[in-house]
């Protein structure tokens, strides 16, 4: 298939970073789980990418793995991650050592286990700088260090930053974690279900803390969640991960509002949503398979409604779909036929055409 | 299985919360050393609220509200410090006997994390089993009835010799509500039932414990921090801030026309699956408060944009302000 | 289909070429993955100590002046009529080995099992019911961890008189404790879990708890933790032995075969080696067992493919 090289040939002078056919592989004893397989996607500068999936979707694996820390097991197996010009595939540990913090931030779920309880902030902060002395201010440490911790809108900054992880609430803590990854003031921040563990209220100053910083520093965000309210409210563009695999990738208005892959249009259809009550609401049957012993064919069909015989013995590969952007993807036979069709009416029983 | 007397239609409250509180003494160094008692945690400080049979009651709250403590109290895992739970007109706590017996039958719960809720070393027809057999059930009876529950919620017979670890995480939820059905029971506490599946079992869940609402003639007590799962699935929302209700009203009305301020916050600050509608988020600053000491007057008002002096003085009265729709704000 | 074989094919062309095991190296693996070591020894052990009079050439007992400190067989002047050679009065090793397990058995058994029940009930009531249950057994606990172990059992042992049914109370005595400590700590954390919790909702009393709930989630601490406590138990008899606080001649312990070389080791050291050496195997293999054991039911690392 072509597409890819299509989209490749797409990807502009502000493309931050480009994956292209990543595989990351975990060497099990009971085999091989193909946790992340065959991914591919790219982030501008300054764009909010979602990564949506459910648990073992890979998509924690994919994030691991930009910042080239799988696992045990685990190992890339092949793939391009093009950041600024290099392929973070192929550099040296010292070289990524030097990307992670500074060029790469990272925010994670648990603000308390990414914290050490017995440092203080300031110290947590400006430990940043210790390690990337080309990325740190001229002036006093600690002046930087208030600055960022307003920066995120941390109240009495210069106080606070005395103190211990212990004395700040669970929101605070995460403003915390998204300073340390925003410190160096990095190209990307890769965050990794961060406001999973907030309430409803704190994730919503956070979320909009995130939006001031893309606007105030022009950092891209690769935001990783099982949310797709979240998504809505912040992301440029989203990939929806099934099973290791981008089963589509789009922009976001196009996604929610014209879902092509069967999954994609399923999870939208059983969110529990405000301001219509229903009497049943449509659900995707069965589990989520276990990577390490995945249905043949197209690893949704199982419990896809529009499965095809074709969909049982065949994966199907990516097809672009005309969309805003331009590049956006869909891993699916029958949604690759109806756009084939300029059957855009989503709709549509799928006639059971044979390839 | 005995028959049941309570329908759904008649309206007769099933389950009364009479000014309910729960109080815990915070432990540590500074009052074992200095003889010193720090202020109680006030988990529930004065909650009331009546669920009709057949009508499902959801408690919506951020953590530290007090929604969990409150199911607990209820299902007899905590003494209240004061106030009463009543089910079916009896004082919970002041049962003894048979009629504690046939409380315990009347009544289970869902928690939310089904890796916790089932014992890892016993087979699943022990677990759902543990209700009947606690009830006396034996033998024949009790398998054929474990075989009854796991039909009816979706899983085959076979199940029944296997452990929790063999099942993925949304059917493991489906042995927590058998065993929750197991025992034929009228209320059923649902503690947080879908948060920790995926989203695509999420649905499969709710979609299970409606159609066994249909079928079993069930009452649901919901605690839940989505909003959207508790406004599917219950007919009456409660919403709790730092111990106390702050406004109780039918779904509807509620999402419709919120009145206390942290509902409309609460509300406005829910993520909405639609980009077309990215909304500005009214604006909540601060966290909540510590529920050992909690604000004078009404406890929104530090954090209320439409706080006036008085708020801070007077702690607003529980009122009804139009019929079912309860709120304590003095600025309605 | 040709498009699914190609697929197939791109799979396997990212896994690592199938390791090709030697002799050698597969039976490695073996002795890595199952505890080959340690079962070996332990059957001998029992071998030894039920089969005694069968297994050992020479009576243990029976004292032969002419023969003193004969080395043993691989040694100069040694011969295979004595494997291991003779002690300072003439007696055979090997056979006082042999005979000597049978105490290592008795020992080890019956101070496990009973500490391991003693410590599990103890254990389990402390931490559920915390309250002065708990706080009196910690406050034991601490006092044993405080209490210079051998020393106090110097005072007790001669107390008490040596010989083997003391030296069991001993044991029990000083090690049961330990296993209350960590059962408690386990209870602790499950007594939070949901489903203690549900089985109360249910109506279930507090002996069903206990036993359906409780008890088959902290089997197999109670028993990881049993099988380590089998070296400790085997050195600390030696150690009461070798004191002369231990069995009384004519039974023979290890320990006491150590104390009674240890005057000759200048001239002979096997007297004190191969005794000394049969502690440290046996002991180890404790250690190992209980190391593979609590790997295997972790139920973590079982968990790994979900």
């Amino acid at each position: 298939m072509t597409e890819q090289r299509t989209r490749a040939s797409l990807a502009d002078a502000d493309t931050i970073l480009s994956v292209r056919n990543l595989r990351t592989y975990f060497y099990t004893r009971d085999g091989v789980v193909p946790a992340v397989d065959d991914v591919s996607f790219d982030i501008r500068r300054g764009e909010i990418v979602g990564l949506v999936g459910e648990s073992g979707s890979g998509k924690s694996v994919t994030a691991r793995s930009i910042m080239r820390l799988v696992p045990v097991p685990g190992r890339i197996v092949s793939g391009e991650m093009i950041f600024q010009g290099r392929d973070l595939v192929g550099v040296s540990e010292g070289e990524m050592r030097q990307l992670r913090g500074a060029h790469i931030g990272m925010v994670l779920q648990e603000p308390m286990a990414s914290l050490n309880p017995v440092l203080t902030i300031g110290d947590q902060v400006g430990e940043l700088f210790a390690y990337h002395p080309d990325r740190a201010p001229d002036g006093s440490r600690d002046d930087a260090v208030a600055e960022i911790l307003q920066r995120v809108r941390i109240p009495d900054a210069v106080r606070r930053m005395t103190e211990f992880p212990l004395s700040f609430s669970g929101g605070m803590r995460q403003r915390v974690c998204i300073a340390i990854a925003t410190a160096c003031r990095p190209e990307l921040v890769i965050a990794d279900e961060p406001t999973t563990a907030l309430d409803v209220t704190i994730q919503a100053q956070v979320l909009d803390l995130l939006l001031a910083l893309r606007a105030e520093l022009g950092v891209s965000v690769l935001f990783i969640t099982h949310d797709l309210g979240v998504v809505a409210e912040i992301c440029d563009s989203v990939a929806v991960m099934y099973a290791g695999k981008i089963v589509e990738y789009n922009d976001v208005e196009s996604i929610f509002a014209r879902p092509q892959h069967p999954y994609t249009k399923a999870l939208l259809a059983s969110l529990p949503r405000l301001g219509e009550r229903l009497a049943h609401l449509p659900s995707i049957e069965g589990q989520p398979p276990d990577l390490g012993d995945l249905p043949p064919g197209c690893s949704f069909s199982p419990r896809c409604p529009a499965a095809i015989d074709r969909c049982r013995e065949q994966a199907p590969d990516a097809t672009a779909i005309p969309g805003a952007s331009g590049s956006g993807h869909v891993r699916c036979f029958v949604a690759a036929d109806m756009l084939a069709a300029g059957a855009a009416t989503a709709n549509a029983a799928p006639s059971g055409s044979t390839p | 299985m005995t028959t049941r007397d309570t329908n759904a239609t008649d309206g007769a409250p099933i389950l009364e919360l009479v000014n309910l509180k729960k109080y815990f003494q915070q432990e540590g160094l500074a009052s074992a050393f200095l003889r010193r008692k720090r202020p109680p945690v006030r988990a529930v400080d004065g909650v009331s609220f009546r669920v009709t049979a057949g009508q499902n009651f959801g408690l919506v709250g951020e953590s530290g509200s007090g929604k969990t403590t409150i199911g607990k109290t209820i299902l007899r895992l905590e003494q209240p410090t004061d106030g009463s739970v009543l089910f079916e007109g009896a004082d919970v706590h002041r049962l003894r006997g048979g009629a504690l017996k046939e409380f315990r039958r009347a009544t289970h719960v869902v928690f939310q994390d089904p890796n916790s809720s089932l014992s890892p070393r016993m087979r699943v027809r022990d677990i759902v089993g543990e209700p009947l057999s606690v009830q006396g059930v034996r033998g024949a009876a009790l398998r054929e009835r474990v075989a009854e529950v796991l039909q009816l919620v979706g899983l085959s017979p076979d199940a029944a010799r296997r452990y929790p670890h063999e099942f993925s995480g949304g059917q493991r939820q489906r042995i927590a509500v058998a065993r929750a059905v197991a025992a034929d029971p009228k209320l059923i506490v649902l503690d947080e039932p879908v948060s920790a599946l995926d989203v695509s079992i999420r649905a499969q869940i709710l979609n299970l414990l409606r159609d066994l609402q249909d079928r079993l003639n069930l009452t649901y007590l919901m605690i839940a921090h989505d909003l959207a799962v508790v406004y599917q699935a219950c007919d009456t929302i409660g919403v709790m801030y730092l111990g106390k209700l702050a406004e109780q009203a039918p779904s509807e009305a509620l999402y419709r026309e919120p009145l206390h301020p942290y509902t409309r916050i609460l509300l406005s600050a829910i993520p909405r699956p639609d980009p077309t509608q990215r909304h500005e988020r009214l604006p909540l600053t601060g966290e909540i408060p510590s529920p050992s000491a909690p604000p004078p007057g009404c406890r929104f008002h530090p954090r209320c944009p439409i706080a006036v002096e008085r708020c801070a003085v007077d702690e607003p009265e529980w009122r009804e302000v139009e019929p079912d729709h309860w709120v304590a704000c003095h600025l309605v | 289909m040709a498009r699914s074989d190609a697929l197939v094919a791109e799979r396997d062309f990212f896994l690592p070429p199938p390791r090709r095991l030697g002799g050698l190296r597969r039976a490695l693996r073996i002795f890595v993955r199952y505890p080959v070591f340690p079962i070996v020894i332990w059957t001998t052990v029992l071998l030894f100590a039920f089969f005694s009079p069968l297994v050992a050439p020479h009576d243990p007992f029976t004292l032969s002046l002419s023969d003193r400190l004969i080395p043993p067989a691989w040694e100069e002047g040694g011969s295979t009529s004595n494997l291991f050679g003779t002690d300072h009065l003439g007696r055979d090793i090997f056979s006082r080995i042999v005979y000597a397990s049978r105490v290592t058995v008795i020992v080890v058994s019956v101070t496990v099992l009973a500490t391991a029940a003693i410590g599990t009930f103890l254990g389990m009531l402390a931490g559920f019911f915390g309250g002065v249950v708990d706080a009196v057994l910690m406050r034991f606990v601490d006092f044993q961890i405080a209490m210079p172990g051998l020393l106090f059992a110097v005072m007790l042992a001669t107390v008490l008189q040596p010989g083997l049914r003391n030296v069991i109370f001993i044991i029990i005595f000083f090690f049961w404790a330990g296993f209350a400590r960590l059962v408690r700590a386990e209870v602790l954390s499950l007594r939070e879990r949901d489903f203690v919790a549900l089985s109360r909702v249910a109506g279930a009393g507090w002996g069903r708890i206990f036993l359906r709930h409780l008890f088959p989630n902290v089997l197999s601490t109670v028993m990881v933790i049993a099988t380590l406590e089998i070296s400790s138990v085997i050195v600390f008899e030696s150690s009461l032995s070798f004191l002369g606080l231990g069995v009384v001649p004519p039974t023979v312990s290890w320990g006491q075969m150590l104390a009674e070389g240890r005057e000759y080791m200048s001239v002979a050291w096997w007297s004190v080696a191969i005794p000394g050496l049969a502690i440290f195997i046996v002991a180890l293999s404790g250690n190992l067992f209980g190391d593979w054991l609590r790997d295997v039911l972790d139920p973590h690392l079982r968990r790994a493919g979900d």
